[in-house]
């Protein structure tokens, strides 16, 4: 990529400690939500990550607009290092990165009308004021497809899905150049989703937004997605092109999740051969010196469970497909993790 | 059994048959008919899917074949339900629940509603099997490590002292799965039981469920809104929206050539990994109806791409649209010339 990333996350570590045991005999340990995460964002582009629940891909989006602290790592936005900024200083960034969350009901006030809720970032931000105000709110209505006569109406007048062009609506407002989308689309019903996807994708080409969306539902975020991350335990473990990921998903996780996506064909349904991972998906209390599938892949070697992977290029495989896997791609593959020097402040 | 109008291939094997089900609830803001007249026949061993979105009738359907309509608010208005020569709609409460979890199992999708957490899985399964077989406390015991071993859970005798909080989600669903299953029931009504699950968790437990009605010849309810676990697991569908069947089909015939608008669109709008990815998805448009006030005429006409005029005040009963298939449109299939669907008299209607 020669294109300045307008986002660039390296090496973040999301890190959370909890005590343990009886009262008098507590014991420290600590969950790994986010475990050495890095990539980029180009301007224009939505990367996806998917993952199964606890990966760690919302905390990663809560990191980087710092509503969790990082533990380690480096968060870059248009240049400007972001992580570990206080309120105050992070405010100005707010204006660039916006975020939407999966349920639109629990994220908007249900004392505030939709004029209020979208408008309120426009003041804060003191954007607009008085009949600009008012006019400005319209437009953005009129942007997500929300009849402007609901203008003083409340979020429970609402269905879902206008709910979350509203919550649409106000991140809008403040003119981002990023989006960190978390589930958008899974709380709503079926006939629903397509529209709000379409919706997000329409935005992209008229505003050239960048997002980063975040999902379970691998069939959504291939529609949407330029470039995917695949999490699993608070690793990346694949990274690609939308089309060459799942065209040819070659570390075992990404392998195993597509083939349990059920397919609404009984025919092709019938003739698929799934992948059965066997147990659950371990707890990120624990550290892997190795990989952290490896209980649980069928390809383990002794060197998994000792030796961790980084993302490397998976060869003959499109430029950037990159998988953490000793066995699928070989010693002498070219690292394709951030070679700065020593970000990690340790944990 | 009662002669049948009705073209039925499973009619002699039938186990369960619902006839014009309505259910309705008084909410603050007015009366919500949220099933309006579901029939439907289940036969032995089938896996029978009931596909719809929020507000389709399709949770309260199978609420009410437990008797677990709460009253007030709910009300059953109308129907029948046999099941065994009875009806479970009409029969006292204290019969519905000597079937309840003996004849008929039920699965849910949160299984923390099903679990006492209080109570150990072991305590919560011998329960079961004590007041509805009549066990003793060793062959309840037994029998309740026998179910956990085939739900696939490992040490069973060991975890049967375990509370459900000691079990990650996969594997509480698996527990509810054996507490259901402990009776060996006729019939497993399963209401989205994968939703809060992760694929890989979710196939797991699809897996299980077919394993154990191929076993057992269990007949299966499966409720859920997900196209694709439909398309997997299931013999034959019925779709609904605004507490109607709008399409009752084999899986296969169901989506090769979907018949109801509604189902075309369902199918059309979902992203795929199975095809080539499209540049725009064909969004159903609109919303669901309000369920108090639901249009007149056909409930999907304001989104439906195909109406015309008759729809507008003339609801399309289900009808027969080939064999084996019921349709709840005006057109035999979707896109048909005007002509047609002005013809459809009430004689092709079951």
């Amino acid at each position: 990529m020669t294109e300045q990333p307008l986002l660039r996350v390296e090496n973040l570590k999301v890190h959370f400690p909890f005590t343990r045991g009886g009262f008098l005999r507590s014991q420290r340990g600590v969950i790994r939500a986010v475990d050495d995460v890095s990539f980029d964002i180009a301007p224009g582009e939505t990367l996806g990550l998917v993952g199964e629940s606890g990966c760690g891909k919302s905390t990663t989006a809560r990191a980087i607009v710092g509503l969790v602290q990082p533990t380690a790592g480096r968060v870059t936005l248009g240049g400007e290092r972001i992580d570990g900024l206080s309120d105050a200083a992070m405010q100005r960034h707010r204006r660039v990165v916006q975020m939407v969350f999966q349920d639109p009901f629990a994220s908007l006030n249900p004392r505030m009308s939709v004029g209020s809720i979208i408008g309120e970032p426009l003041k804060i931000h003191g954007l607009a004021r008085g009949r600009d105000l008012q006019l400005e709110v319209l437009r953005l209505m009129d942007l997500v497809g929300l009849n402007p006569r609901f203008l003083n109406r409340y979020p429970h007048e609402f269905s879902g899905g206008q709910r979350q062009r509203i919550g649409i609506a106000r991140a809008l407002a403040v003119q981002p150049q990023l989006i960190l989308c978390d589930e958008p689309v899974s709380a709503l019903d079926v006939s629903i989703q397509a529209q709000i996807i379409n919706l997000l994708m329409d935005l992209q080409q008229r505003l050239g937004l960048s997002y980063l969306f975040i999902a379970h539902d691998l069939a959504v975020v291939r529609h949407i997605a330029t470039r995917v991350g695949v999490m699993y335990l608070g690793r990346i473990v694949e990274l690609a092109n939308a089309a060459d990921l799942y065209a040819h998903p070659t570390h075992p996780y990404t392998e195993a999740l597509m083939s349990a996506v059920p397919i609404p064909d009984p025919v092709e349904s019938a003739k698929r051969s799934r992948i059965i991972l066997r147990g659950e998906v371990p707890s990120p209390d624990r550290e892997y010196p190795g990989c952290a599938l490896a209980d649980r892949c069928w390809l383990v070697q002794e060197r998994c469970r000792s030796e961790r992977p980084g993302l490397m290029r998976v060869p003959d495989g499109a430029a950037e497909h990159g998988a953490a896997c000793w066995v699928r791609v070989p010693e002498v593959a070219e690292s394709l993790e951030p070679q700065t020097e020593s970000v990690n402040s340790g944990t | 059994m009662p002669e049948n109008s009705r073209p039925d291939p499973t009619r002699d094997a039938s186990l369960l048959s619902v006839r014009d089900l309505h259910v309705s609830f008084q909410t603050d803001d007015g009366l919500v008919e949220a099933v309006r007249g579901v029939s439907f026949d289940l036969a032995r061993g089938e896996t029978l899917g009931i596909v719809g979105e929020s507000g389709s009738g399709k949770s309260v359907t199978a609420m009410a074949l437990m008797g677990l309509i709460p009253r007030p608010p709910g009300r059953i208005d109308r129907g029948m339900a046999m099941f065994d020569g009875e009806d479970l709609i009409a029969m006292s409460e204290a019969k519905q629940r000597s079937i309840r979890g003996r004849r008929i199992g039920m699965i849910f999708q949160d299984p923390m509603t099903a679990l006492n957490p209080l109570m150990t899985v072991g305590q919560q399964l011998t329960e079961v099997t004590r007041r509805h077989l009549g066990l003793s406390a060793k062959a309840a015991n037994d029998r309740a490590a026998e179910v956990l071993e085939l739900v696939g859970i490992s040490s069973p005798a060991a975890r049967l002292r375990d509370y459900p909080h000691q079990f990650s989600g996969g594997m509480r669903q698996r527990v509810m799965i054996a507490m259901a299953l402990s009776c060996e029931p006729d019939i497993l009504i399963a209401d989205e039981p994968t939703t809060a699950l992760d694929v890989t968790i979710q196939a797991q437990i699809l897996e299980l469920l077919a394993e154990l009605q191929q076993r057992r010849g269990t007949s299966i309810i499966l409720i859920t809104h997900d196209l694709g676990v439909v398309a997997g697991v299931c013999d034959r569908v019925l779709v609904m929206y605004a507490g109607r069947v709008v399409e009752k089909a084999e899986v296969r015939d169901l989506f090769a050539d979907p018949r109801h608008p509604y189902t075309l669109g369902l199918l059309r709008s979902l992203p795929r990994l199975d095809r080539d990815r499209s540049e725009q998805l064909d969004a159903i448009p609109g919303q669901p109806p309000d369920m108090t006030r639901v249009p007149p005429g056909c409930s999907f006409r304001p989104r439906c791409p195909y109406a015309v005029d008759r729809c507008e005040h003339d609801d399309p009963p289900l009808r027969s649209v080939g064999a084996d298939r019921l349709s709840a449109c005006w057109f035999d299939r979707p896109g048909q010339s005007v002509e047609a669907a002005a013809e459809v008299t009430m004689e092709d209607v079951s």
